[in-house]
C-alpha cells in the first residue's frame, strides 16, 4: 500500500506534465497554411511544404481557401486556425487597416535577394502574377491577336465575344490604357475618364466574371474569345492543350503575399517557414510549376530558359507592364466598388 | 378550457429543447450580426444613413423582388398542373411521378446551376441544336441573361411549389367535383368554382415559400446572370468577404429582413396564412 500511492501520484504527475508539454511545445510542430486549392496548392506543397517538412520535421497543414471574413473573425475571437495565409495585394492594405497580420522579422527572412516589390513590413511575396489578355488562339491565330488594351477595345479589328472582371480593380486602369493614357500616368486614376472609356466597351462584353478560375473556363468552353485573366490560369489550360494564348502587353503585375495571422501561436516557426519559402530554389520550383514570376532574383538560375521567358517577370516584358497602386485602391475601393455596381446596372 | 390548454402545454414542453437550440445557434448569432449595423465599430447610424443615401440598395432590392416575383409566378404556372396530376393519378403512378419531382430537388443546387451553363452556353446543347436546325446562323446569347436566371431559378423552385400545393390538393374530396357536375356544372366550371378555391391555401403557402426563398438566392444569379442580374445576397457577400465592411453588410441584411417581414405581413392579410 505504501508504495502504490506515491506511484499513483507520480503517474498522475507524469500525465499532467505530458499534457502540458504537448499543448505548450507540441503545438509548435504544426503550421496551418491557407492557400488557393487545386493545382496552385499542389505546387505549393511540392515546392515548399514538403521539402520543409522533410528538412525540419515541422508539419505543414494546407487548407483552402483564404477567406478574409473568416480571418477577421479569427483575429476578433482570438481563435486562430490559420497561421499563414496567402493573400492578394489589395487584401494586404485592407488587412493592415484591420490589424490582421503579425509584423515580419527580416533578421529571420533574408531579403537581400528579394525584389523590392515583394518585401513588406507585414508580408513577404510568394509570386508575381499578371493581369493579362487571354485569347482563343484558333480565333486569333499566329501574331494576329489583341496585343494591348486598345486592341481589346477595338471591336472592328478584333470581332469576338469578350469578358472582363466584374469590379473596378485593374478595369479602370485598362480603360485608361485603352483610351491612350500611358502606363506611368495612371495614378491618381481619372475615374470619370475611365468610366467614359468603359462605356465604349460595355455592350460588347458578354461575360463579367467574378472568380479567378472563370476566364480559363470561359476560354475552354468557347464562351468568349478574349478576356482579362490571371496569367497562370491561362498558362495552365495551355499546358492541357486548350487553344489559348496570353498577351503580356500592358499587363498589370501584382505581388501575391504570405502573411502570419495576428495572434498565431506559432509565430516563430511560421517566420522560419516564410524564410524558407522566399529562398531561391523553392521559389523557382513553385513559380515554374505555376508559371508565375519569382520574387527571389536568384531563382532564375534554377528555371529553364524556355519557361523563364514566359513568366510575367521575364526581362522581355519588363518595359510593357505596370504595377497597380494598392495604396490608392485602399483609399478609394469602397466608393468605387459602389460606383462600379451602379454603372453595371445602368 | 382545461381541454384546450393541456395539449398546448404539452406541445410547449416538448418543443423547449428545439426552441433552446434555435435560440443558441440561430437567433443569437443573427442578433449579434445584425447589431453590427448599429455598433460597428462604435455606436453609429452611419451604415443605415449610407444605405438610404446611396441608390444602389433600392435598385438591387427592386431587382431582387422583380426576379423573385417572376420566378414565383412561373413556378406556380408549372407547378400547379403537376400537383394536380400527382393528386389525380393512381398510387403507383404517383410514386413514380413523385420521384421525378424529387430527384432535381435532391440534386445539389450548384450542380444544377452548372448543368444550365452547359445547356445554355454559346457552344451549349441548345445553341448547337438551334444552329443544326438552321434557325440561326450564329449562336444566340442565352447564358448570362435575365432569361437564364429565371430558367435556372424556376427549376430550383418548382419542386417546392409542387409539394406545397400537392399537400393541400390530396386532401380535397374529389366527390365534390362529381357533386358539382350533378348540379349541372361542366368540367371547367367544376374546376374553377370548386376545386381551384379549395386549393388556394396550397397556392398561398407555395408562392410564399418560393418567393421568400428566392429573395435570398445567390449562386444561381451570380453564375447564370449578366451584369444587371444582381441580387441583394450578392451585395451582402461582397461587403462581408471582399470589402470587410460588416457594418454595412449588416445594414443590408437587416433591410432585407425588414422588407421580407413587411411582404409577409401584407401577404398573410391577403391569404390569411394562419388559417391554413
Amino acid at each position: 500500500m505504501k508504495s502504490t500511492i506515491p506511484k499513483l501520484v507520480s503517474y498522475l504527475l507524469l500525465t499532467v506534465f505530458m499534457l502540458f508539454f504537448q499543448t505548450t511545445f507540441g503545438a509548435g510542430k504544426k503550421i496551418v497554411v491557407s492557400s488557393w486549392g487545386g493545382s496552385y496548392e499542389k505546387a505549393f506543397y511540392e515546392a515548399m511544404a514538403k521539402p520543409y517538412e522533410e528538412k525540419t520535421g515541422v508539419e505543414i497543414v494546407l487548407t483552402s481557401y483564404p477567406d478574409f471574413a473568416k480571418m477577421k473573425a479569427m483575429v476578433d475571437t482570438g481563435n486562430i486556425e490559420w497561421d499563414i495565409v496567402d493573400i492578394e495585394d489589395r487584401m494586404l492594405y485592407r488587412g493592415m487597416k484591420a490589424g490582421l497580420f503579425e509584423r515580419l522579422d527580416y533578421s529571420v527572412i533574408d531579403k537581400t535577394k528579394l525584389i523590392p516589390s515583394g518585401v513588406h513590413s507585414h508580408a513577404v511575396g510568394l509570386e508575381i502574377w499578371a493581369g493579362v489578355i487571354g485569347y482563343n488562339s484558333e480565333k486569333y491565330p499566329g501574331n494576329n491577336h489583341p496585343k494591348n488594351w486598345a486592341d481589346f477595345w477595338n471591336v472592328k479589328k478584333f470581332p469576338g465575344a469578350r469578358a472582363l472582371y466584374n469590379g473596378p480593380y485593374d478595369m479602370l486602369e485598362i480603360a485608361l490604357l485603352a483610351d491612350g493614357v500611358s502606363m506611368d500616368n495612371l495614378y491618381p486614376i481619372d475615374v470619370d475618364r475611365a468610366f467614359k472609356s468603359l462605356d465604349k466597351i460595355k455592350d460588347h462584353v458578354d461575360v463579367w466574371w467574378t472568380k479567378g478560375a472563370q476566364p480559363a473556363q470561359l476560354l475552354t468552353d468557347g464562351e468568349v474569345d478574349m478576356t482579362y485573366a490571371y496569367s497562370g490560369r491561362i498558362a495552365n489550360i495551355m499546358k492541357d492543350g486548350i487553344p489559348a494564348g496570353i498577351s503580356f502587353g500592358q499587363a498589370s503585375v501584382n505581388p501575391e503575399w504570405l502573411v502570419i495571422t495576428k495572434g498565431s501561436k506559432v509565430v516563430k516557426e511560421a517566420m522560419k517557414f516564410l524564410a524558407f519559402c522566399a529562398q531561391a530554389k523553392p521559389q523557382a520550383q513553385f513559380n515554374s510549376a505555376m508559371q508565375y514570376g519569382p520574387i527571389n532574383v536568384d531563382s532564375f538560375k534554377y528555371i529553364d530558359k524556355e519557361v523563364a521567358d514566359r513568366l510575367p517577370t521575364a526581362a522581355k516584358f519588363r518595359d510593357n507592364v505596370w504595377m497597380p497602386k494598392a495604396e490608392w485602391w485602399a483609399e478609394n475601393s469602397k466608393e468605387l466598388t459602389e460606383r462600379w455596381k451602379l454603372w453595371m446596372l445602368e | 378550457m382545461g381541454h384546450s390548454s393541456e395539449p398546448t402545454q404539452f406541445g410547449w414542453t416538448f418543443s423547449l429543447p428545439s426552441i433552446a437550440l434555435l435560440g443558441v445557434v440561430f437567433v443569437y448569432p443573427i442578433t449579434l450580426f445584425l447589431s453590427k449595423c448599429f455598433f460597428d465599430p462604435t455606436p453609429t447610424l452611419e451604415h443605415l444613413i449610407h444605405l438610404f443615401e446611396s441608390p444602389i440598395f433600392f435598385k438591387v432590392l427592386w431587382i431582387t423582388f422583380k426576379i423573385s416575383f417572376i420566378v414565383t409566378i412561373i413556378s406556380l404556372l408549372i407547378g400547379y398542373p403537376i400537383a394536380y396530376l400527382l393528386s389525380s393519378v393512381s398510387e403507383s403512378a404517383r410514386s413514380l411521378l413523385m420521384i421525378l419531382v424529387l430527384i432535381p430537388f435532391w440534386t445539389s443546387l450548384l450542380v444544377r446551376t452548372y448543368a444550365w451553363m452547359v445547356i445554355l452556353g454559346r457552344k451549349g446543347i441548345l445553341n448547337k441544336a438551334i444552329m443544326a436546325l438552321g434557325l440561326s446562323d450564329s449562336p444566340i446569347k442565352l447564358l448570362h441573361t435575365a432569361f437564364a436566371v429565371d430558367v435556372g431559378m424556376v427549376q430550383m423552385m418548382t419542386p417546392f411549389m409542387v409539394l406545397a400545393i400537392f399537400s393541400v390538393m390530396k386532401g380535397i374530396d374529389r366527390r365534390l367535383l362529381s357533386a358539382a357536375a350533378s348540379l349541372g356544372a361542366n368540367k371547367y366550371q367544376a374546376f374553377f368554382r370548386v376545386f381551384l378555391p379549395l386549393s388556394l391555401p396550397g397556392i398561398g403557402a407555395g408562392t410564399l415559400l418560393v418567393f421568400i426563398y428566392s429573395l435570398g438566392f445567390f449562386i444561381t444569379p451570380a453564375l447564370l446572370g449578366g451584369r444587371k442580374e444582381v441580387m441583394i445576397s450578392m451585395l451582402i457577400e461582397e461587403q462581408v468577404s471582399t470589402l470587410l465592411n460588416w457594418g454595412f453588410a449588416s445594414a443590408l441584411a437587416l433591410m432585407l429582413l425588414v422588407a421580407t417581414l413587411v411582404f409577409f405581413f401584407i401577404y398573410s392579410k391577403f391569404f390569411q396564412i394562419e388559417r391554413t
